[in-house]
């Protein structure tokens, strides 16, 4: 296993959840970059960059608010500190805060490994519950668009007490025009909702919960057991939140 | 500490940091944490563990200039870095304008979490832009950072006093001639250790030779044990021994009870499961190593065969079992599956409800959950057979007691056992159970090391004493104008395997039933206080007491009474407070004066009830529900119950040193209260010194006399009751000899802040003087002469006068001698689309009388209110048919951050006691009684319009969305019909 930030896998296993043979630090490696660049023609994210420093870089809270926000809804300074954006979106526990952003963003993962340089779509990116695509790979880079293609963005969550574990999450991202919402703790996986999108774009009529409620029904649910309430109660959660970021959408487009 | 598994981690790694200006190396396993190199190579004790999982943040470092939980980096990752912890922060030895700030706005109780807080507000102050600090941004700052006492509110003011934005809290200068140290905000001398990282924590200790402990836990809630194979466990390198139930119970016998009385059955069973389990997390076998790794790396290597057994896990159906089904009773020699069943009546209750105007019949039922502090349990013990010394360092909150137990469990003699506590990372009443606790003292006697157990916190959760977890039915019979005519309560408790023998929680469906109708006069009186045994952990004390569960029951009475008979909710209670003061209730004890009532009156018109009923109605408009609710409550204090260790008195010995100091001992022990500070206070009144001459010492059972202990709002009651009877004995022999200094009559000396003066001279002498002239120069012979004793050291023992353990002939007695008072009211906003309850306010008065300390007496309203707003809101241990817990980590836990520190409001009244010489009643659990009450009543009155009733908690989004959406298909129903 790889060990970047170290603030997911540390606790797995000292709570013995997983034992792998090896846990590699790759920290030192200096191909492996810790800065950003914002540039119109993609936002270029490298494996080192703590969530800290790409919360605060300069540029992000303008073009990609969605990175600013859900950096600063994530655990706490401790972890900010430590955790990278990358290993968070590599972890891909579907609830947390960059799997989701990354997806909204239209992202592109460029990986390498013994088999050579690969790009992989976001889209194909997630393989189920804290599981990923990567194979024998080290991630170089995670690119969002750049500042051309880029619209409105934004991060909610929806947990028990600020900044804990979320129930719920969402990603909203406009891209090339095309809204996209991602959405955490609905499956295994964070999923984007074409429909919830639609309703979203609709600027001809303000977006109701039960417009959303009536998106999501279109695809089936599975999310993880966590104690926190029943499918239907995330549906619920998910669909307000989504009313809260239209009608933020809304103002931003009049 | 570390317990990542490691089979290949055999080869050290050598690692070296600069940690707080020194170079420091060390050999290192590829697994270890930075916090144990910290704390094992550098020497540290400021970083702590509290958790496995990086959310408590108690080991918060700084490396390399950024902030970092020390148990989430690997040392080896480390190599190289620059590591700052708290021990670096004073600077030339001073405590910096932040831990001056901590220290002034009392920001910190019992400290453990202290040394993690500190690092993290170093950095947000470092990093902070030119603007004023938000409330948000230290939240951000801080949200890492778990605090189990203070309820955060003193650690965001302490931020922004040492952001130079607000002011502290304590009193500054110094106490002018004539005025008390009683009744100021005096800043805690236990303080200065705490904020530089160095207390005693029982986990600090290291003894030569000495073995890590580690329990392996059942992994069935009921079975019986077939076969435990520890071959493979005891043949790995480093491992000193595996033992057994079989091992175990060579050198120890059954449990010795912490409460044998009122007819409790008790289950009679050693620390250990030997024959069968009973519950998920029972150690089963005790793996000892020379480090705390290869221990956990033998315990996953000792396997067991169980044979499983039916799983008790619902207390309703336990209640119900009979010696008819002996294989659903977990201890078939009791003939059913109550530890107790403790009925009571007076009066003519059923007359009542059968002619009543109105019957309320109400329930509640509360989930799981405890204590929780930040530090878990520990134990040092080490047992030296040609000394006969047993020595035990212990996180518990009732040494002498220990002690006792110990000797009663191990057939030791006491006189051989020490007991010894230091400072204890908070207990809340979750140590005053005693049971793991005895397996390392057995091992050290089998195996004659040193043997150290620190729990971790999936075991203090999954194997710790539980508690509230009740099922609360009231009923009430009322007549037209809202009288109480009757009631009748009952109190189901879930007490898991045992809450008497090993932990003392079966007080606590009594109290719940017992104090039932809280302050209001209600003369016909049922109660039924049951506590049925389940497969889960023990039932142990926790702040609240089941006073909790009585401020429900009559409360959920008058509010929904109140709805009925369209009468104000003021206005019902006050036609149900008693016509006078002092009040018996009808289960017997008395309450001796007004003051809930009266805080109660005062806080009504705080609150401008006109105000906020315009502020709901305009929420309404807007389609935002808005709710209030206000409640009294009692605080019955200072527990006496005979047969337990809730025991009747405290001692505390008092000596004035030959050098002018004052050491008292107490036989309480210090959890995060302030006692250091509080009897200093108290004692240099009494014997006429300055606070600063005096230290208080407790924690050692070979230091002072036998004491009880810490529980139950006692301490300003019984262990300053104990030093006043001591000083007061010693201050004449002090006068008598300044006498003779200033040769002067006796009468003519007066002493204050440590100077005896005679006015007829105007000569002065020191407290310095004074005693040595008793010790040593001329010596006592002369200076006492004549003295009812040659010393300046006394024992002092308090017996609070109010305790009545003869029954009367209906069964009532008094055992709780005080019951102060108070009246809290919050209100809330629900969002009906996600659940979310938000607490936008909450109000407390309450009335301890003579306020010893008041900035330490807030600290405990504060963090007792934060406790229950948890219990309320988020916590719980949830459990499976089976029996397995599915909460594991802190996080599963919803321990309460930062970020839900409530906007709270506290006053005081003081309606002196009579049975205290300096009028304090005791103190410590405001909070815990009446915030789940009226969290709920806010709710339900926000909530009005729909007609919702919540009859359960925790308020999680997803249970009170359930019960809107219920409501709202009800009234949709009744529309359609």
């Amino acid at each position: 296993m790889v060990l970047n930030g170290g603030q997911a896998i540390i606790p797995t296993l000292r709570m013995r959840v997983v034992n792998p043979l090896a846990l590699v630090d790759i920290k030192g490696i200096p191909e492996l970059s810790s800065t950003v660049e914002v540039a119109d023609t993609g936002i270029r994210v490298g494996p080192r960059v703590t969530i800290d420093r790409l919360m605060n870089w300069p540029g992000i809270a303008e073009v990609a608010p969605v990175l600013r926000e859900a950096g600063a809804a994530l655990a706490d300074a401790q972890i900010r500190a430590q955790g990278t954006a990358v290993g968070s979106l590599c972890w891909a526990d579907p609830r947390a805060n960059y799997p989701v952003a990354f997806l909204a963003l239209k992202a592109v993962v460029s990986a390498v490994g013994s088999k050579g340089r690969r790009d992989i779509e976001i889209d194909d990116f997630f393989a189920g519950y804290r599981a990923n695509v990567l194979q024998d790979e080290l991630v170089m880079s995670v690119t969002c668009p750049g500042t051309t293609r880029l619209g409105f963005s934004t991060y909610r969550e929806f947990s028990r007490q600020i900044n804990d574990v979320c129930i719920v999450n969402i990603a909203v991202s406009e891209v090339d025009g095309e809204l996209r919402v991602a959405v955490g703790g609905l499956d295994k996986r964070p999923q984007l909702v074409p429909s919830a999108a639609g309703v979203m774009a609709n600027l001809e009529e303000p977006a109701t919960s039960e417009a959303f409620m009536a998106a999501l029904s279109t695809r089936p649910v599975a999310p993880i057991e966590d104690g926190q309430g029943s499918p239907e109660f995330k549906l619920a959660l998910i669909a307000e939140l989504l009313v809260e970021i239209a009608a933020e959408y809304r103002e931003a487009k009049a | 500490m570390t317990n990542i598994s490691g089979t290949n981690n055999s080869d050290l790694i050598a690692v070296q940091m600069e940690v707080n200006g020194k170079t420091v190396s060390g050999n290192v396993e590829g697994r270890t944490l930075l916090v144990d190199f910290l704390r094992k190579d550098a020497n540290l004790r400021g970083p702590r563990i509290g958790c496995e999982e990086g959310a408590c943040g108690a080991c918060t470092v700084d490396v390399g200039g950024q902030l970092t939980k020390s148990c989430l980096r690997l040392a080896v990752e480390c190599d190289g870095a620059t590591v700052r912890t708290v021990e670096a922060l004073a600077e030339n030895g001073e405590l910096t304008t932040l831990q001056r700030a901590f220290r002034d706005c009392h920001a910190l109780q019992c400290g453990f979490c202290t040394s993690g807080m500190l690092m993290s507000a170093e950095a947000l102050l470092r990093d902070r832009g030119p603007e004023p600090l938000t409330d948000k941004q230290i939240k951000l700052g801080l949200g890492g950072n778990y605090c189990r006492c203070t309820g955060y509110s003193n650690i965001i003011r302490a931020i922004k006093v040492a952001a130079g934005e607000a002011e502290p809290l304590a009193d500054a200068g110094d106490v002018l001639a004539g005025e008390s140290h009683v009744g100021r905000s005096t800043s805690r001398k236990e303080d200065d250790r705490l904020l530089r990282g160095n207390a005693n924590y029982v986990d600090n200790f290291t003894m030569p030779g000495m073995l890590h402990m580690t329990i392996v836990p059942s992994t069935q809630a009921h079975a019986r044990i077939l076969n435990i194979d520890v071959t493979q466990a005891k043949s790995m390198p480093g491992v000193a021994a595996v033992l057994t139930g079989a091992d175990i119970a060579k050198v120890c016998g059954p449990m010795s009870p912490t409460m044998d009385a009122f007819g409790f059955k008790l289950p009679r069973r050693m620390p250990i499961a030997d024959e069968k389990t009973i519950f998920f997390g029972e150690p089963v076998a005790l793996v000892l190593a020379e480090t705390p790794e290869i221990a956990e790396d033998a315990a996953a290597r000792v396997f067991v065969d169980y044979d499983p057994l039916p799983v008790i896990t619902d207390p309703e159906t336990s209640a119900t079992r009979t010696s008819d089904e002996p294989e659903f009773l977990l201890y078939p020699e009791w003939g059913d599956n109550l530890q107790t069943h403790y009925p009571f009546t007076i009066g003519e209750v059923d007359e009542s409800f059968e002619t009543a105007h109105l019957v309320m019949d109400e329930v509640f039922s509360s989930q799981r959950y405890s204590a929780q502090p930040m530090e878990t349990r520990g134990v040092l013990a080490s047992w030296d057979s040609d000394q006969h010394s047993l020595i035990v360092r212990a996180s518990v909150q009732i040494p002498h007691q220990f002690r006792m137990f110990i000797s009663k469990t191990f057939g030791i003699p006491e006189t051989d056992i020490q007991v010894l506590t230091g400072d204890i990372g908070g207990g809340f009443g979750g140590k005053l159970g005693v049971d793991a606790e005895y397996l390392p003292v057995a091992a050290t006697r089998i195996l004659g090391r040193p043997v150290k157990w620190i729990e971790p916190r999936s075991s203090w959760t999954r194997a710790g004493p539980h508690a509230r977890d009740f099922r609360l039915r009231t009923r009430g019979a009322f007549d037209a104008d809202g009288k109480l005519l009757a009631m009748d309560v009952h109190v189901l408790s879930d007490i898991g395997c045992d809450g008497a023998e090993r932990a003392g929680g079966l007080g606590m469906p009594i109290n719940g039933s017992v104090y039932g109708s809280s302050i209001y006069d209600v003369s016909n009186y049922r109660m039924l206080a049951q506590a049925a045994v389940t497969n889960k952990p023990p039932y142990g004390a926790y702040r609240g007491y089941g006073k909790d569960i009585a401020n429900l029951a009559s409360e959920l009475l008058m509010e929904r009474a109140a709805e009925k008979l369209g009468i104000n909710r003021v206005d019902i209670r006050e036609r149900n407070f008693p016509e006078s003061f002092p009040y018996r209730i009808a289960t017997g004890p008395t309450i001796e004066d007004s003051s809930s009532r009266d805080c109660y009156r005062k806080l009504v018109d705080k609150i401008d009830i006109p105000s906020l009923e315009q502020e709901k109605a305009v929420a309404q408009a807007n389609g935002k529900y808005i709710g209030y609710s206000i409640v009294p409550y009692i605080e019955p204090a200072g527990a006496a119950f005979p047969g337990t260790m809730f025991q009747s008195y405290e001692s505390a010995s008092v000596r004035v040193n030959s050098d002018g100091t004052v050491r008292v001992f107490t036989g309480m022990t210090s959890l995060g209260q302030g006692i250091e500070t509080v009897y200093a206070q108290v004692a240099a009144d009494l014997l006429g010194c300055r606070p600063d001459q005096v230290r208080v010492k407790f924690g050692d059972t070979n230091e002072g006399p036998f004491g009880s202990g810490t529980y139950s709002s006692r301490g300003a009651m019984y262990a300053v009751g104990a030093i006043e009877a001591a000083a007061a004995k010693i201050l004449p022999r002090m006068k008598l000899a300044a006498s003779r200094i200033l040769k002067c009559d006796i009468g003519d000396v007066s002493v204050e802040n440590g100077v005896f003066t005679t006015p007829s001279t105007n000569e002065t002498c020191t407290y310095e003087e004074v005693a040595y002239s008793v010790y040593f120069q001329p010596g006592s012979g002369i200076m006492l002469e004549g003295a009812d004793s040659s010393l300046l050291e006394e024992i002092g023992t308090y017996l609070h006068p109010d305790v009545s353990w003869e029954f009367d002939e209906l069964g009532r007695g008094q055992l709780y001698p005080a019951n102060p008072g108070g009246a809290q009211a919050a209100k809330v906003e629900v969002n009906i689309k996600t659940g979310r309850v938000k607490i936008l306010k909450l109000w407390l008065i309450s009335d301890h009388g003579t306020v010893l300390n008041p900035m330490l007496l807030d600290g405990q309203i504060m963090g007792s209110v934060m406790q229950q707003l948890g219990g309320t809101m988020f916590e719980e241990i949830a459990y499976d048919n089976a029996g397995k817990p599915h909460t594991k980590t802190m996080k599963d836990y919803g321990m309460p951050s930062i970020w839900s520190t409530p906007d709270l409001e506290i006053e005081h009244m003081q309606t002196r006691s009579k049975a205290t010489a300096t009028g304090a009643k005791g103190a410590g659990e405001d909070g815990s009684i009446a915030t789940t009450t009226t969290i709920v009543l806010a709710v339900e009155d926000a909530l009005r319009p729909l007609g919702v009733k919540i009859s359960s908690s925790p308020l999680t989004p997803a249970r009170v969305l359930d019960l809107i959406n219920r409501a709202q298909g009800e009234s949709k129903l009744e529309n359609n019909k």
